[in-house]
């Protein structure tokens, strides 16, 4: 649901959450965005960092800077303004994003097949036919959280987490996609892998995504990952197409 | 522009269980899914540099549990904060706490652990490593900064970005100041956010009862194991950010304390989140030694917080403003 007002709340001492709803959803993704941009644009002393999430906003702050009271009243205000726009983003990015959905690439895709009812060219269809929305990045490094995920996909975590996820799994959850930026434990179903790179410190961008990204993702063959992920060293390689609008 | 120096000082001789180069963290990048990293035990870490006269934020060795073989290749200073893990300068036994100086050719060995979890040793100037998106302490688990994303390896040479020797009366903290003795240990914590995801007496188990530091604790997070922790509506939110030292609560009903390398967001509630005058003493805390949690309000928290600063600003005040505090 969406909440009737914003809800303003510590989350410890040094952090405070502004949350719009308990879903996954565009609607409710959306006040996150605008109160990110209504923040960047004021100065509010104290501001240590932002991180906005599905449905919340996290603002960590200096509490010798500014008093929790003042900034809640401060962020309460913005966070209302933030939910009365309309609007989303004027031109979000659009990534489209290479992905192998075959073979060893995609560990999981016989019990998504068997979960779901589908089989793989479904699901890969369903996969690949959504512009789906960057909600956030988080967990590791540049691991984007991108949904909304069609329900026909909708599959539950494992009941123990892989100790190690390959870097590059696209992978799949309840309402959600991640790419996982390098090998790491993991509990979704890896649906397939792309050969990009989704974090780099060289790069003044250093994450593939950011939030508010729109990301389309497109079925390669073994022989075309493989050629992609060749000369895919550096953030942005192989991605196919990156366009505003 | 001040010249930086960067003067090779010791030689790794054995790495010892995990010992990286850390300094106070990379602040500003969680949006990105980058956690601060920095010491597990900043008080310990600043206490180190301010015994050389050091800037707050220079990076010194978290050494952890087993510690390493040194070799100094050239004479000079170090201090030693932190864990007692029985440090010894060629067989002499070296209390935390002070500024040492070594021979060319000396060893700094540790014997076995005594109290604490982990020391610090800083050199003058601090440890040189390439400054990554503003810090070097090292992000083991996500394989950057400090020594390119790594712990200490046998055949490291570490440098100092000062003159090794410092010309000043070596110094000691005063006893107050020390790491206080092992022991079960309270932590203050700030209710929530996720409270009313749990039962009434789900909360009355997490405030009143001890658990214990199991094995499975790093420096991303600390498994805890007591009594089960009863949700309402089970363990599953919509995911958001995990402040450092928030108190997960995942579907077993056992708190996960979310430390320096944790995931920045999470998907399971957060019951409370430990104050920041308190997080330095989860890094000194050895598995099976027992935990209990305490509420606090704001005010106490950042009151205790600035206390604690205080105190260490009355015996040596910071000679730099204390970056990324």
């Amino acid at each position: 649901m969406i909440y009737p007002k914003p809800l303003l709340k510590p989350s410890g001492d040094r952090a405070l959450r502004i949350t719009f709803g308990d879903e996954r959803s565009l609607r409710v993704n959306q006040p996150v965005r605008a109160l990110s941009r209504l923040i960047a644009s004021e100065a509010l002393p104290g501001l240590l960092e932002m991180v906005p999430t599905y449905a919340s906003m996290t603002v960590l702050y200096d509490p010798d800077a500014i008093d929790y009271d003042e900034l809640a009243g401060r962020l309460e205000d913005l966070a209302r303004q933030a939910s009365a726009q309309e609007t989303i983003e004027a031109s979000p990015r659009l990534l489209t994003i290479p992905v192998c959905y075959e073979g060893d690439y995609a560990p999981d895709m016989d019990y998504i097949c068997d979960h779901t009812g589908l089989d793989q060219n479904q699901v890969v269809g369903l996969h690949t036919a959504e512009a789906y929305f960057v909600f956030q990045l988080g967990f590791t490094p540049g691991c984007p959280f991108i949904g909304p995920l069609q329900e026909q996909l909708h599959v539950p975590l494992m009941q123990s987490p892989r100790t190690r996820t390959p870097k590059g799994a696209v992978a799949i959850s309840v309402g959600q996609t991640v790419i996982y930026p390098r090998a790491t434990p993991g509990g979704m179903r890896i649906v397939g892998r792309t050969p990009v790179q989704l974090f780099q410190l060289e790069h003044p961008d250093l994450t593939l995504f950011k939030p508010g990204d729109r990301v389309r993702f497109r079925a390669v063959s073994v022989q075309q990952y493989q050629a992609i992920e060749a000369r895919a060293s550096a953030l942005y390689d192989g991605v196919e197409s990156l366009s505003h609008g | 522009m001040v010249e930086s120096v960067s003067i090779p000082y010791i030689k790794v001789l054995r790495p010892g269980a995990l010992s990286s180069l850390q300094d106070l963290g990379r602040l500003g990048y969680q949006s990105l899914g980058i956690a601060e990293a920095g010491a597990m035990d900043r008080y310990s870490l600043v206490q180190a540099n301010r015994l050389l006269n050091n800037p707050d934020n220079s990076a010194a060795l978290e050494i952890t549990l087993v510690g390493p073989k040194l070799c100094f290749e050239i004479a000079g200073n170090f201090s030693l904060t932190g864990a007692d893990l029985s440090a010894q300068l060629d067989g002499r036994p070296l209390a935390p706490g002070s500024v040492y100086r070594a021979e060319s050719g000396q060893v700094l060995s540790f014997e076995r652990r005594i109290n604490g979890m982990r020391a610090y040793l800083a050199v003058p100037g601090g440890f040189d490593a390439p400054l990554v998106l503003g810090s070097r302490s090292t992000y083991i688990y996500a394989g950057f900064g400090g020594l390119t994303g790594r712990a200490l390896t046998k055949g490291d040479v570490l440098s100092c970005m000062a003159e090794p020797e410092i010309d000043r009366e070596l110094t000691s903290l005063p006893e107050s100041l020390l790491l206080p003795p092992d022991g079960p240990r309270v932590l203050r914590v700030i209710i929530g956010p996720h409270e009313e995801r749990f039962t009434e007496q789900g909360i009355e188990t997490f405030l009143g009862s001890f658990f214990e530091v199991t094995s499975e604790s790093n420096r991303m997070g600390y498994r805890l194991e007591g009594p089960r922790i009863e949700h309402t509506l089970g363990p599953i939110v919509v995911s958001e950010a995990t402040p450092l030292g928030a108190v997960q609560v995942p579907g077993q009903g056992q708190p996960v304390l979310l430390l320096r390398e944790r995931g920045t967001t999470g998907g399971y509630t957060k019951i409370a989140c430990i104050i920041t005058a308190d997080i330095d003493q989860v890094g000194q805390a050895m598995p099976g030694s027992r935990i209990s949690f305490r509420r606090v309000g704001l005010k106490q928290a950042h009151h205790a917080e600035r206390q604690r600063w205080q105190s260490l600003d009355s015996w040596r005040p910071q000679i730099e403003k204390k970056d990324a505090k």
